[in-house]
């Protein structure tokens, strides 16, 4: 019992009245991995723990049995479905903990599996540095599973630096390689790869946005997205645009391209964002302004932010896009 | 107060009375122009109060607009009067005899071989003072009857400003139509009134240029419609796009009014989304079809 071992129930429960609790579970096989999430669920179900897990749609299928035996007590997201863009989840699990706020509460998030892409792995890794700061001090005990035995090993890396603890062979214990959230978010880990040779490029900031957004339709169609996608990117790109206009001295540059089935449009310019969560917390619907890059993020398939004495990158990914 | 019901000034028929509720001078002059080439169009005779001074430029918009209305005023078909010598040519306001007035000029046109007649006409302000809120409501009621049952229709003009909040109020009380906003088209959006409902067809884009000129054209509606609960229509299917402050402007504007509606025919998919994600709940909005 890798969790209970560290204390006895009755200090488990003071000891989690405090903040986040952000475990990594590096697991080697499909037994140890239903052990150990059927008894941290357990767990938190016998101390009146509200439960979520959220994992990918073949992982659903493997903790058939816990999840049948409590249906009516823990809520169940497929990552595959919602959480391609792991920006979505954030916002899954804060209306998680609003629901549940007098309660100490218990998420399972698997993000990671073997053979999903690289810059979404990137990505997954940058959310679960972001975890540490954007759930700091909500009494909340997150357990993310890693495939230990087919992921890269850049990927288990990742999880180590991101997370304070580790679960791994049954033992938890802190993570050597954890890292200090801001200082890795703010140092190359997750840097972007340069946009290919002969992507098209062009500038914004002369027109109107109404002739960009044409630019945008005309590229996401001819890449193969169907109308929707094209739709939610323009959308997407519209909101990025406009942060541009107002943030970044009102000029920025655009490039696109395909990458692996997706279209990838990009708005880069001078501003700065210095707040990490940016596009991650639910916005207040009647706000003036502050929704765009959460907007993004529900819209696009994946968003990777990056700023700093350079400037900032918006990098909006839409999959649906023709194959090279 | 009846069910409102728009009526773009070309639509306006026989058996019509339709109060004209202008903000501006220009508003007032489009809808009147409207209103004169499409009663000439229909072979009414058309009476339209104008100042003197005002007649000749008012005559050459209308033949630059193709009505030949140069021609019409030579015939008879067209007869521009100053407002004083409409409803105060005694040199006070009389509403029964300014009605009968009406009544003697309608069957005049038909004996003269027009279709019907159209009349619009306002108070200027020369004359505001003449007549008091009581006559001003028994004349309007005396026109309802008129025109309802005759071969014609009234435009009433009124400004928004300056006028006193009660003789407006008792002069939307006695229509039962109103005109409709025009149109409007910025080369990214255009905005046409729906002549059957209360609402607008939007057509193009809206973004941060024009979003806040959407959001006045619909307060305008909603104003339009009093106290009431207000259910604005807007046929969608011709945008292509509405970006989220922009909508967002609009679900501020019916959160604040709090009587506002606002029924979206087929709208964008992007603008499904946005409504979706950000007032899923909200009384504010109905998609359509849902």
């Amino acid at each position: 019992m890798p969790f209970v071992s560290r204390a006895t129930s009755e200090e488990k429960t003071h000891e989690m009245v405090g903040g986040f609790e952000h475990i990594a579970f590096f697991y080697s096989s499909e037994a140890e991995y239903v052990d150990v999430i059927g008894e941290f669920v357990e767990e938190g179900l016998a101390l009146g723990e509200p439960t979520l897990i959220a994992v990918p749609t073949d992982k659903i299928e493997f903790l058939g049995g816990i999840l049948s035996d409590h249906s009516l007590e823990i809520g169940i997201i497929d990552v595959n479905l919602l959480g391609r863009n792991p920006a979505r989840l954030n916002t899954v699990f804060e209306r998680f903990y609003e629901e549940n706020k007098s309660f100490r509460t218990r998420i399972v998030c698997e993000q990671s599996w073997p053979g999903r892409l690289a810059t979404e792995s990137l990505e997954v890794a940058r959310h679960e540095a972001i975890s540490n700061i954007a759930l700091e001090g909500r009494m909340c005990t997150m357990l993310c599973p890693y495939d230990y035995a087919n992921l890269k090993a850049t990927v288990v890396f990742d999880a180590a630096r991101t997370h304070p603890a580790i679960v791994h062979g049954g033992i938890t214990q802190p993570s050597p390689d954890f890292t200090d959230p801001y200082a890795l978010c703010n140092s190359d880990a997750f840097s972007l790869d340069p946009p290919p040779d002969g992507c098209r490029l062009f500038e914004i900031g002369y027109s109107p946005l109404i002739s960009y957004r044409m630019k945008i339709r005309a590229g996401a169609s001819a890449a193969g997205l169907d109308s929707g996608k094209t739709a939610d990117l323009v959308l997407a790109f519209n909101e990025a645009a406009t942060n541009t206009m107002v943030h970044g001295n009102g000029w920025g540059e655009v490039r696109t391209w395909s990458d692996s089935g997706q279209f990838v449009c990009e708005v880069a310019d001078k501003g700065l964002i210095d707040n990490l969560l940016v596009g991650l917390r639910l916005p207040d619907p009647y706000a003036d302004n502050g929704r765009g890059l959460w907007l993004a993020n529900q819209l696009c398939d994946l968003v990777q932010i990056r700023s700093g004495s350079r400037g900032t990158t918006v990098r909006l990914r839409m999959s649906g896009a023709n194959k090279d | 107060m009846a069910q409102l019901i728009l009526r773009p000034p070309p639509a306006i028929d026989h058996g019509d009375h339709v109060c004209g509720l202008f903000d501006s001078a220009a508003e007032r002059q489009w809808a009147m122009e409207e209103f004169v080439v499409a009663g000439l169009a229909a072979g009414d005779r058309v009476m339209c109060s104008c100042e003197r001074n005002e007649q000749e430029s008012f005559v050459e918009r209308l033949d630059i607009a193709g009505a030949n209305a140069s021609s019409a005023v030579r015939t008879g078909q067209l007869v521009l009067r100053p407002a004083a010598q409409i409803y105060v040519p005694q040199g006070y306001f009389d509403p029964e005899l300014t009605a009968r007035m009406l009544i003697r000029a309608i069957d005049k046109a038909v004996e003269d071989g027009y279709c019907g007649y159209r009349a619009t006409g306002g108070l200027v302000e020369s004359i505001r003072d003449a007549i008091s809120v009581s006559q001003l409501q028994e004349y309007e009621q005396l026109l309802e009857a008129t025109y309802s049952t005759m071969p014609a229709a009234g435009l009433c003009q009124y400004m928004t400003f300056p006028v006193s909040l009660d003789p407006l109020y008792l002069a939307k009380e006695a229509h039962s139509m109103f005109v409709s906003k025009p149109a409007w088209d910025d080369g990214t959006l255009s905005v046409t009134p729906l002549a059957d409902r209360i609402g607008i067809r939007l057509d193009g884009e809206v973004d941060e240029m024009n979003g806040s000129h959407l959001r006045d054209v619909v307060e305008e509606l909603a104003k339009s419609c009093g106290s009431t609960l207000a259910e604005i229509h807007l046929e969608l299917a011709g945008l292509r796009f509405v970006d989220c402050a922009s909508a967002s402007l609009l679900a501020n504007l019916a959160q604040a009014r709090g009587n506002l509606r606002l029924v979206l025919h087929d709208p964008p998919e992007s603008l499904r989304r946005v409504v979706g994600l950000f007032w899923p709940e909200s009384y504010s909005f109905e998609l359509c079809p849902s």
